[in-house]
């Protein structure tokens, strides 16, 4: 693929409910404010892809409210209905098309202005599963409890990832949650064991190798592939396609062992038993090699399908800083993780 | 500068007002199965899939990811693309996009609507789309929007609504011919005149219908031997949020279409669209909007589209042919709409539209209509 690179990054601040704005207003924030930060202006902006859920935002069509506030009327724009990661590579295949030069992604999630157990139950079978009141907890839970038993595990295990998130969570200033009631909530995960529902939005803009200049990070590799749907019909406690993906995503940007060679890694983890499960899906030992998940992860903030974006801006805003030079970032859609997404990041001079 | 991109393979479903003998994964894989075998290929030929459905219509949230056993999807990389009325064209550009960029070199884009599972409330679904405390109240849904361009069309122009009327009259001949067609029966001039108005000028007979069905198309960088559509031209533009801001100086004038459409004649070196396109697959969602569409798109000069339709020239045998599947007016599950445009403007150009056939079809352009009037365009090639 042609290189395609970050120009820059931005996210809000997540938190439970922001009253103050509208989803609309909330993807302004940050399009405004990631002009702010890399001095851009939107006639430099080519096309804009925008990742958004219509049941969350309780509109058909989400992305049309958000297309002015993304700068996108006159230009050609597209959403991609999934997590912030999965528009990335839509935008990324625009300016490696040769079509585009620059593209924007804007991400947001409001959880405040909808009932998400009730929308998640809406995405299960209608017939067979819906009336069970099965929703993305009680799948959680399922999936938890699935992983303790094949890795033989207690649940202070799933306590102990929780507590490593919070203290992360802690040392950043855009998270949501920092600490959480030890509530059961869906055997065996308590609600500080659980991904809060958060408002954010996230923004990355991506441009060609003519246009990002010298030492920048770069895009070198994704993997993303969707499960089928059915949680009978996967072993929960495995980490499903996941370890698909990441191969994928190694081989494009040639890495050959993560453990050493990556520098940071940012998970979507839903639960904490997600923290333990996707660091195995993605081939890295249980201890030791690259940090993990310094922001806290979604345990810190979740904000719908800007949850895996912000881990892209996460990893990128760490190799800005000069805290490594190579990073991979994850997101997911659906639950228990039906469809997986990787990028890795890089550190280094034009290609 | 791009990699080529061609189209080989195009399957449909049959679209019919109620598809209650299948489940959507079903009714998907009935599309699927037939694009594959259009295509000459094995599931494992697929490298990729990009789907698109919009889920206020059917009530299922995340439905790419419960269609996944349909879709063909489950264990590889799939995207959703849900942009409203343009999914079905959002999908061919995404899919088309995905194999320029060498991110793949095989992507099947695949759209569907079960407008029957609305219950006939496919309006209260569009609803939905605009702002709930400025718009919501007074604007309601796609016909009363297509209304205030029609009325503004006819003040501008004193077009006659007996004018609009033959192009439905025009599209069920056409639809009469593909069997895959929703709406076969022919109509008069006189029975779409009786049809009960909807929103003044739009009655009945001028709106398209909401159907159920599924399409599915296969992108490739490598053709191999069989028959290809190459993509010649591919663009898209949007416009403001607010209807009330949406174009310069008049909602009836498709300002995106025009400039789409421009920008894809350049890249496919198209200098006089009337003369030098062989068929027009035209996302019109109501027949007063075919007259706008088709003078956006450079077919005649501005308020010379009714006589044109009058005169025969849009007819399957005619001087610029438009939708000889029967179009949207025929046709309508929602987000396989655009993508059938592209289906079927690619099996003209590749010589595999059968009876609705249009004789040496070389070049041919599919569009797609939504949002807040929102434009994409596709230009496909017999040659690379």
């Amino acid at each position: 693929m042609r290189p395609v690179g970050i120009v820059g990054v931005a996210q809000t601040r997540h938190a439970e409910r922001r009253d103050d704005v509208n989803y609309a207003e909330l993807a302004f924030e940050v399009v405004s404010d990631l002009l702010a930060r890399t001095g851009w202006s939107h006639d430099r902006i080519d096309t804009v892809i925008t990742a958004s859920s219509d049941f969350w935002d309780g509109r058909t069509i989400s992305d049309m409210a958000v297309q002015d506030a993304a700068g996108a009327a006159g230009k050609s724009a597209s959403k991609v209905s999934m997590d912030g990661t999965f528009a990335l590579v839509y935008a990324a295949a625009r300016i490696a098309s040769g079509a585009y030069r620059t593209c924007l992604v804007v991400a947001h999630g409001k959880a405040s202005e909808g009932n998400p157990r009730l929308i998640a139950n809406a995405a299960f079978d209608p017939i067979f599963q819906r009336p069970m009141g099965i929703d993305d907890h009680t799948a959680l839970g399922l999936q938890a409890r699935a992983f303790l038993d094949r890795k033989g595990l207690t649940p202070e295990a799933l306590a102990e990832a929780a507590t490593q998130s919070a203290a992360a969570a802690a040392m950043n200033a855009n998270a949501h949650r920092r600490q959480a009631a030890h509530v059961l909530v869906a055997d065996p995960l308590h609600e500080d064991e659980i991904a809060p529902d958060s408002d954010g939005a996230c923004a990355v803009l991506l441009a060609d190798a003519e246009t990002v200049r010298g030492e920048a990070v770069w895009l070198d590799g994704f993997g993303f592939a969707t499960d089928v749907h059915g949680l009978g019909d996967r072993d929960l406690g495995e980490p499903g396609v996941l370890p698909q993906v990441a191969r994928e995503a190694y081989r494009r940007a040639g890495v050959q062992d993560p453990d050493r060679e990556l520098d940071v890694v940012e998970v979507h983890d839903a639960s904490s038993a997600q923290t333990l499960l996707w660091r195995e899906g993605l081939g890295l030992s249980e201890s030791g090699g690259p940090a993990w998940n310094p922001s806290g992860g979604a345990m810190s903030a979740q904000p719908g399908f800007a949850t895996g974006l912000v881990r892209v801006a996460e990893v990128f805003g760490r190799l800005a800083r000069g805290e490594g030079k190579t990073g991979l970032a994850h997101g997911m859609t659906g639950f228990v993780g039906q469809a997986h997404c990787a990028w890795i990041l890089r550190k280094r001079a034009r290609a | 500068m791009r990699d080529p991109v061609a189209i080989v393979g195009a399957g449909q479903t049959a679209h019919r007002s109620r598809r209650l003998d299948v489940s959507a994964p079903e009714l998907i894989d009935e599309a699927v199965q037939a694009a594959l075998l259009d295509a000459r290929l094995e599931p494992d030929g697929i490298d990729a899939v990009v789907v698109g459905n919009m889920e206020h219509f059917e009530g299922i949230h995340l439905s790419d990811l419960w269609a996944v056993e349909g879709t063909g999807g489950a264990g590889k990389p799939q995207l959703k693309v849900a942009t409203g009325g343009t999914t079905g064209s959002s999908l061919a550009q995404a899919a088309y996009y995905l194999v320029a960029g060498g991110f793949f070199r095989t992507v099947m884009a695949v759209g569907w609507e079960r407008l029957s599972d609305s219950e006939g409330e496919t309006t209260t679904g569009i609803v939905t789309a605009f702002d709930p405390i400025y718009e919501r109240p007074t604007l309601a849904g796609a016909v009363s929007g297509l209304a205030i361009l029609a009325c503004q069309y006819q003040a501008k122009y004193g077009t006659r609504a007996e004018e609009a009327a033959l192009v439905v009259v025009q599209a069920r001949e056409n639809a009469a011919r593909n069997s895959h067609a929703h709406l076969r029966q022919p109509v008069t001039v006189a029975e779409v005149l009786a049809s009960p108005v909807l929103s003044t000028p739009i009655r009945y007979l001028d709106m398209c219908p909401t159907s159920d069905g599924a399409c599915a198309v296969v992108f490739t960088s490598r053709p191999g031997d069989g028959r290809a559509a190459w993509v010649r031209g591919v663009s898209s533009r949007h416009n403001h949020t607010y209807l009330g801001d949406v174009t310069e100086g008049s909602v009836s004038y498709l300002h995106t279409l025009r400039l789409a459409a421009e920008d894809a004649y350049r890249q496919a070196g198209v200098a006089d669209p009337r003369q030098e396109l062989d068929v027009v697959e035209m996302y019109e969602p109501c027949t007063w909007a075919a007259f706008e569409w088709a003078e956006a798109l450079g077919l005649c000069g501005p308020g010379e589209a009714a006589r044109m339709w009058a005169e025969g020239a849009t007819r399957r045998d005619g001087e610029i042919p438009v939708n000889p599947s029967g179009g949207v007016l025929c046709t309508n599950p929602i987000g396989a709409t655009g993508l059938i445009r592209v289906a079927e403007a690619s099996m003209q150009v590749r010589g595999t539209a059968g009876e609705r056939q249009v004789d040496g079809a070389r070049l041919a352009l599919a569009t797609g209509f939504g949002g807040s009037f929102w434009s994409e365009v596709m230009v496909l090639a017999a040659e690379r």
